[in-house]
């Protein structure tokens, strides 16, 4: 080979470019099948943005008295528990003192409404460490984020606790779509008759909405993903209906709705 | 996870789009396309829903408006009892208050929905030889969807049955659960003398005697299937207690199990959810035990082995566990085992005296009674033993808690107006009803099947 003329050094080297091209098209094309397949692989569930976190950053707006910890439960109706019974009996003397020592300590209230798990969720480290992942990608191609939490201490006059709970979430939420957020949770659940069969069985349904700028909701609604329990798919189809007109939103378009039995 | 994801996704395709130069990572329907996180919505409020009921229309050779509006006070009725479905009141009526036709398709539910009413029912009455039938619809007004229609038919004495059953299958057609309007109630009564086993409806209509034969009854329990209703005797002759049956007809009725353990009394016999096995409390060597046994005999297997007194058993919806009362411990107590007698464990510890548990049809509560002083109140604790809450407290006496099918309600004995009557409280302790009175001493609820 080392003898070789020019000619076949030159054929030589084209031989190879012709090979590598084809093996470079190949791999390529393998890569972009795949990429491909991931890009539009079904969507998975979506995430369950807690109410709670969402409220936290706007619920001390001057506007929306409620305090940032409580309106889950504020909202909750209550659990039955001792007192609502006890009402009943108008004619019943004070019970024995054994009803009152001995039962007491286990006479826990249904954990309907517990804020204790909003509270964890809201500090589950992974949460902050995938935030800041994103933040960085944003970065990296340079797509604006929406307004982020630190921005919104800036641009927005906020209550300080409301700026303290924006800096301990770390909740990359625009302050309007966190805001409308809430209003429509309040108003959809005003709406959403939930009877016990409803309540506490795990059920989840997703549901998506087209909305005009008014807060109209365009069509039927989609149910995205069922609950398993068709009377529950149902019924927040149904409230859905009964609600619309929504709050008007930040910006026409789709949303997502999850209904959840979980109080 | 999905908005990140998708932004992640996002970012990945507009990069192929761009690389391929093609565009094709923007065509088609944008599975992100729902901007922001998932709105969540938890329960709203409990209140029940509202349902329109129609004056049905009157299809019979001799029409009588009287007739429709009755059916139809008796259909408001009985979904007041239930309490799913609320009657809406007559003077919020925005649309037809009468059915002309039964359409498939319908173009005034925003009337209803205006009105308030989240269901509207629509029907046709017609004989049918000796008995009524009722075409029925139920419409979503928010939908606008026709949800459930059918035909119940009864012979004509029934009328007031019909109604009931009507209202039910509205409450089933909307949440997928039937009403309790048309369900019965066994019990234990000696207005006639003897204690006996009478029946009468879910709202203490129609109380009559299921058995008769002046010897002692005690402890009704229903066929899953509403056929039949067990109950143990204390014949005069032997005084031996024994398990018998009071049948409509698809049960041979009379004595039940008489080959098992024929010289032990059987003090009790609790139905599994199938019908099939029964929980059974006999005596060996004079303790009280629990056995396991075949509707027919078969299959006898001994579940608790102590040297104390074991009674009061209930299962799991799913028959897979049994909760009963021991006082191993000293005291009566509620335990909860599996249905072959194994991972006993003990589950309440209010007070020094708990028993007559009962399981709820859904599975989610055992009601028992717990001694207070010299009286019983009924509480509500979960199988896991975790929650405990009382539901029924008073001065007086409150007992053998009976669970409505549909695990809505709780009925009850009580002593508060001086001699045991039945009463029926909800879940969340509103709509105390009392339904027996002044007729001797009514005790030991047992609340039927859904009925059919």
């Amino acid at each position: 080979m080392a003898f070789a003329s020019l000619p076949d050094q030159q054929r030589l080297a084209d031989q190879r470019r012709q090979f590598f091209l084809q093996a470079l098209g190949a791999s390529t094309l393998l890569h972009l099948m795949i990429l491909g397949g991931f890009a539009f692989a079904p969507s998975p569930p979506p995430v369950l943005i807690p109410a709670a976190i969402t409220v936290d950053l706007v619920a001390a707006l001057p506007a929306s008295p409620a305090s940032p910890a409580s309106p889950a439960k504020a909202l909750a109706p209550p659990a039955p528990s001792k007192p609502k019974v006890k009402i009943l009996p108008k004619e019943a003397p004070t019970p024995p003192p054994v009803a009152k020592t001995k039962p007491k300590p286990k006479s826990k209230p249904r954990p309907q409404s517990p804020p204790e798990p909003v509270v964890a969720r809201r500090e589950r480290p992974e949460e902050l460490s995938y935030e800041d992942a994103l933040a960085k990608l944003r970065n990296d191609v340079g797509e604006a984020p929406p307004l982020a939490a630190t921005e919104v201490q800036a641009s927005v006059p906020l209550a300080s606790s409301v700026q303290q709970g924006a800096a301990r979430t770390g909740l990359v939420v625009a302050p309007e779509l966190a805001a409308w957020n809430l209003a429509v949770m309040r108003h959809v659940r005003s709406v959403w008759i939930t009877p016990p069969e409803f309540r506490n069985r795990g059920l989840a349904a997703q549901l998506d909405i087209d909305l005009a700028a008014d807060g109209r909701v365009v069509g039927k609604p989609q149910l995205v993903r069922s609950s398993g329990n068709p009377y529950f798919d149902d019924n927040a189809v149904r409230a859905v209906l009964r609600a619309s007109p929504l709050p008007a939103p930040p910006k026409a378009g789709s949303r997502s709705l999850v209904f959840t039995s979980e109080e | 996870m999905l908005s990140r994801f998708c932004c992640l996704r996002r970012l990945l395709r507009v990069g192929l789009a761009v690389s391929l130069g093609l565009g094709v990572g923007l065509w088609g329907r944008d599975p992100c396309s729902a901007e922001g996180p998932a709105v969540v919505i938890t329960p709203g409020e409990g209140r029940a829903f509202r349902a329109a009921v129609q004056t049905f229309q009157d299809d019979s050779v001799a029409p009588d408006p009287q007739r429709a509006a009755e059916l139809r006070a008796i259909i408001n009725q009985g979904l007041d009892y239930s309490d799913v479905l609320k009657p809406l009141p007559d003077d919020a009526f925005l649309g037809e208050t009468q059915t002309t036709e039964l359409l498939p398709v319908r173009k005034d539910c925003a009337d209803w929905t205006q009105s308030g009413a989240d269901a509207l029912v629509e029907g046709r009455i017609a004989r049918n030889g000796q008995s009524w039938s009722v075409d029925y619809q139920v419409w979503d007004t928010a939908r606008c969807a026709r949800v459930g229609q059918g035909t119940i038919e009864k012979p004509s004495g029934e009328w007031s049955r019909l109604g009931k059953l009507v209202s039910d299958a509205v409450v089933e057609a909307f949440m997928g659960t039937p009403g309790v309007a048309g369900t019965e109630m066994a019990f234990i009564s000696d207005r006639s003398g003897a204690r006996e086993v009478w029946v009468m409806d879910a709202d203490g209509d129609r109380q009559r005697q299921a058995t008769r034969g002046q010897s002692l009854k005690q402890f009704p329990d229903w066929m899953p299937d509403g056929g039949a209703i067990l109950y143990t005797s204390y014949p005069k002759r032997s005084g031996l207690p024994g398990l018998y049956l009071t049948s409509r007809g698809s049960y041979r009725p009379g004595p039940l199990l008489t080959r098992v353990l024929p010289d032990a009394p059987k003090y009790r016999g609790v139905f599994g959810p199938q019908g099939r096995y029964l929980a059974l409390v006999t005596s060996v060597g004079g303790q009280a035990e629990l056995f396991r046994v075949d509707r027919s005999g078969r299959d006898l297997f001994r579940l608790t082995r102590s040297s104390a007194i074991e009674i009061s058993p209930t299962w799991s919806p799913d028959g897979e566990r049994i909760a009963f009362v021991s006082d191993r411990s000293g005291a009566p107590q509620v335990y909860i085992m599996d249905r072959n007698g194994k991972n006993v464990r003990r589950i309440t510890y209010n007070g020094s005296y708990n028993t007559s548990p009962t399981w709820s049809p859904d599975g989610r509560w055992i009601a028992y009674e717990t001694r207070v002083g010299a009286q019983f109140d009924i509480w509500l604790i979960d199988p896991a033993g975790e929650v405990n809450l009382p539901i029924v407290s008073h001065g007086r006496s409150d007992e053998s808690p009976s669970w409505s099918p549909d695990s809505r309600k709780l009925a009850f004995s009580s002593t508060r107006r001086g001699r045991p009557d039945i009463y029926v409280i909800d879940l969340d302790g509103q709509n105390l009803r009392r339904l027996t009175r002044g007729q001797g001493e009514n005790l030991q609820p047992a609340w039927g099947p859904f009925a059919r």
